[in-house]
């Protein structure tokens, strides 16, 4: 359990930094660097990246059965489908931007993709520099088991 | 390294001492060598039976309530459930990789990462195999980071 809420914490981090940097973005190209913003949109935004980060609880745990290549891959789509309905749902709601208007739907997209490939970016670069620290420890065990 | 062999009295139980300053991972397999001699596992396959050297085992895989034992080219089944050899193992360089897999720490040639927080082994023999993400700090842990 413990384990599943260090996993939702981080992931929920993540997610957060880059959908800040993504409104920020987003009302800078819609409104202008001058533009007045309420409170709201900052809850609002905590809000959307908690939504966006519970899925994160569909990949196995120690008591869950092991999940196949095509089974992760399958998990990581239906992820990518469930962020983008969130996040437009959500964002339309808080009136973020209007369906009826297609440069502010293109830009929504456009930076829920972002957010999706920067926030797999880190983790993946994250457990990239871990691998590597590994294939140093397994170089330094086989040189010693050599000497 | 200063190795020294003395004859005991003929009363006297034989034993070994080893003096060091710090007990490392090198000195722990030694003793565990020292403890449990050159351990062999019986393997079974269509030829009959086969005594197999640890370190010749690349991994172990549960598969349809069965274990098998997989060496550079061969595999053979064995009698003990996986989470036996996991205790009988905990000496040795193997680890539980996945909960169907206990796998050889010497035969890893290469760790890289894969989807949804995994990793992945390229063994010796050029075979791969996934490292579940719930063991992967269990792998951390072995290789002393």
């Amino acid at each position: 359990m413990m384990n599943k809420i260090k996993i939702l914490a981080n992931i929920f981090s993540k997610i957060t930094v880059c959908v800040l940097l993504a409104s920020a973005i987003y009302i800078t190209v819609m409104c202008g660097l001058d533009a007045q913003i309420s409170v709201m949109i900052l809850w609002q935004i905590l809000l959307v990246s908690a939504v966006c980060s519970i899925p994160i609880l569909m990949y196995p745990d120690e008591e869950g059965k092991e999940v196949s290549k095509q089974g992760m891959i399958a998990r990581q789509i239906i992820y990518f489908i469930y962020v983008n309905c969130a996040a437009l749902g959500l964002g339309r709601a808080f009136g973020w931007f209007y369906f009826s208007k297609a440069k502010m739907v293109v830009l929504m997209e456009v930076l829920i993709i972002g957010v999706y490939v920067t926030v797999n970016l880190i983790v993946y670069v994250n457990d990239h520099m871990v691998a590597e620290s590994m294939n140093q420890k397994l170089e330094e065990m086989r040189k010693r088991k050599d000497a | 390294m200063k190795i020294t062999i003395i004859n005991p009295f003929p009363d006297e139980e034989e034993e070994i001492i080893i003096k060091c300053r710090v007990l490392t991972e090198d000195i722990n397999h030694l003793i565990c060598k020292l403890k449990n001699g050159d351990r062999k596992i019986t393997g079974y396959d269509a030829k009959g039976i086969t005594l197999l050297a640890l370190p010749d085992i690349f991994y172990f895989e549960a598969t349809d309530n069965k274990v098998f034992a997989y060496g550079q080219k061969n595999v053979y089944e064995v009698k003990e459930k996986l989470y036996q050899l996991e205790e009988q193992l905990v000496s040795f360089p193997f680890m539980r990789a996945s909960k169907s897999m206990i796998l050889n720490l010497d035969k890893i040639r290469h760790l890289s990462p894969a989807f949804g927080g995994r990793f992945e082994a390229l063994l010796e023999n050029e075979e791969k195999v996934v490292i579940s993400r719930q063991y992967v700090p269990v792998l951390k842990e072995r290789l002393g980071l």
